[in-house]
């Protein structure tokens, strides 16, 4: 007894440091792990949130496979996830370089571009809306630099997901403008200095120092790009509610309507789990991809 | 040759900033103005980027005839209670779990909170959404706040600054006897505090913006967020432009102060919290 609790707590107060665990745990296992294990349940039944659930095995997985709706909500979704985590990430990496040590400037503009990013998705949602009307601002801003705007991009399939993807990288580059420059200024200054007494031009020194060297970063912003472009609800449903012609429908939204509005709970789940296994399997391939050599 | 480049390099960093700038201000500021415009100047053509005749009849008719401070109080107390909660369990947890404490399993249970970070909201959803009901809390403020308690992240940022206490301050609180509760209060607490108060204004404004849920678990208008009225609104007076601009700048209001008076405070939790790790 007492070996066993000379293992457990090597010093008396240790604990403390159990019971303070306590509350926190309970409450992840209480909100996170309980619903999981639930939703794993009611994915293998017929449930629609009034009557008992029904017993139907693997039957919401395979309808799903099938359904159209679903498919095409993966689809849309890959769409929005790559073009998105593309753009924030090459574009706000080049940005960064650009500002990188233009201390003067840095501060004003840095507080600009993170302006958006703090608005609530809903209040963006509003603007953009109106700013897409045709005729409207945008129209107007094209026709200065001599671009016709003739329709409301919103509304015609083909060009709805890209409306709402060039407000969701206004929304958010300025995040990862400065997630890079915070990771640029963590490069020690000798890295260049050494690079410089080689005589490495610009582009060799982003080659052998800047990039190697921004694996860390790099991994983190294309992990938090990926997880919150995928989780991304609140514009498709504000915005264009899925529409035209499903051409904005996403897989949050999908599970939401068919959860909430068509109260298929155990496709819901299905949906959703299938959701969750894409996030860790993208995620782990992304720790893979940029894991640091040597850490 | 070298000058050159370096001027040519200037101007462009400036120019990029500017443009930057302005794309991003150019939207804002247009929320603004057009909340100040009467239904009619709205629609012209080409359009006033500027009321000529500004006017604020767009929230006298929001204040007066939407519960819009109703709104505003649910919004309130939501995000405050959601953001003192979220800090103070984070920071009980984070001290827990901390290199001031060892004991079995502590690093299972770390990592096991992180590991939540990865389960998107819609997994837990239908769950949380059947014990609410259980519960009979839908519609009520309750309903939106538990889920809000307590996130993994705070957890995670905590542990992080904890960590970086002296541990000699503790153990001299131990030797003049000093209850453990008493040095989470008196010591870790303080020392903790820049972090504790990064965190307040992050998931304060995180629960601000929220909508996902909110949309879920609230029917009754009477205790709808103001996100919610927010996206209401662009259903119902789909065409009254002005009083939806007019909710959208009032509903920012607060975040935007928020932002002004904390911003470099801000934007450093905001980007600290992943790149130490």
């Amino acid at each position: 007894m007492t070996s066993g609790r000379a293992r457990l707590f090597k010093r008396p107060w240790d604990v403390w440091g159990l019971i303070f665990v306590i509350p926190g745990l309970a409450y992840f296992i209480g909100i996170f792990i309980y619903p999981t294990v639930r939703t794993i349940g009611i994915s293998f039944t017929d449930y629609n949130l009034f009557t008992p659930p029904v017993w139907s095995g693997l039957h919401n997985y395979a309808t799903l496979f099938q359904q159209g709706i679903f498919l095409g909500s993966v689809k849309v979704t890959a769409i929005y996830v790559v073009v998105i985590g593309v753009a924030n990430y090459v574009l706000p990496f080049l940005v960064a370089l650009l500002l990188f040590r233009s201390r003067p400037v840095l501060g004003i503009g840095r507080a600009v571009f993170f302006l958006p990013v703090i608005l609530p998705w809903v209040v963006v949602s509003a603007i953009w809306k109106i700013f897409y009307l045709s005729p409207g601002p945008i129209g107007f801003l094209l026709g200065l630099v001599g671009l016709s705007y003739p329709v409301n991009v919103l509304t015609y399939p083909g060009t709805a997901l890209w409306g709402i993807i060039a407000t969701a990288f206004w929304k958010s580059f300025g995040f990862y403008v400065v997630l890079f420059l915070t990771g640029l200024n963590a490069i020690p200054e000798t890295y260049y200095e050494a690079a410089d007494m080689d005589g490495a031009n610009a582009i060799q020194r982003f080659r052998s120092v800047t990039f190697p060297l921004m694996r860390s970063t790099s991994l983190f912003i294309a992990t938090v790009n990926f997880i919150g472009a995928i989780k991304e609800f609140d514009p498709f449903q504000v915005m264009t509610a899925g529409g035209p012609a499903r051409a904005t429908y996403v897989l949050t939204l999908f599970i939401y309507e068919t959860a909430f509005k068509f109260l298929r709970m155990g496709r819901a789940a299905a949906a959703s789990l299938i959701m969750c296994a894409a996030i860790v399997l993208v995620t782990v391939l992304q720790f893979r991809l940029f894991r640091p050599e040597r850490d | 040759m070298e000058r050159l480049t370096g001027v040519l390099l200037r101007v462009l960093r400036y120019a990029l900033i500017l443009a930057l700038g302005i794309a991003v201000l150019v939207p804002l500021l247009w929320m603004v103005s057009s909340s100040f415009m009467r239904h009619t100047e709205f629609f012209a053509v080409p359009i006033h980027w500027l009321p000529h005749q500004a006017n604020a009849e767009a929230y006298g008719r929001l204040v007066l005839e939407q519960p819009f401070a109703r709104y505003y109080m649910n919004s309130i107390v939501i995000s405050v209670v959601v953001s003192l909660s979220s800090v103070f369990f984070a920071t009980l947890t984070g001290f827990a779990l901390s290199s001031k404490y060892s004991f079995a399993g502590k690093n299972a249970v770390f990592v096991f909170i992180l590991g939540t970070m990865l389960l998107p909201f819609e997994l837990i959803m239908i769950p949380l959404y059947i014990m609410m009901r259980a519960l009979g809390l839908l519609n009520t403020y309750g309903a939106v706040i538990i889920p809000g308690l307590l996130g993994a992240f705070g957890v995670f940022l905590l542990r992080q600054t904890i960590n970086e206490i002296p541990g000699d301050l503790l153990d001299a609180g131990r030797i003049d006897g000093a209850h453990e509760l008493i040095l989470f209060a008196r010591i870790v607490m303080p020392l903790a505090m820049p972090v504790m108060a990064a965190l307040l204004i992050f998931t304060f404004v995180g629960s601000w913006n929220s909508y996902f849920w909110p949309l879920v678990v609230i029917n009754s208008e009477r205790l709808r967020t103001l996100t919610l009225a927010v996206a209401y609104m662009q259903g119902y007076y789909s065409t009254d432009y002005p009083l939806v601009m007019a909710a959208a700048v009032l509903s920012s209001l607060p975040i935007m102060l928020v932002f002004a008076f904390s911003q470099r405070f801000f934007i450093q939790s905001m980007t600290l919290s992943g790149l130490k790790g």
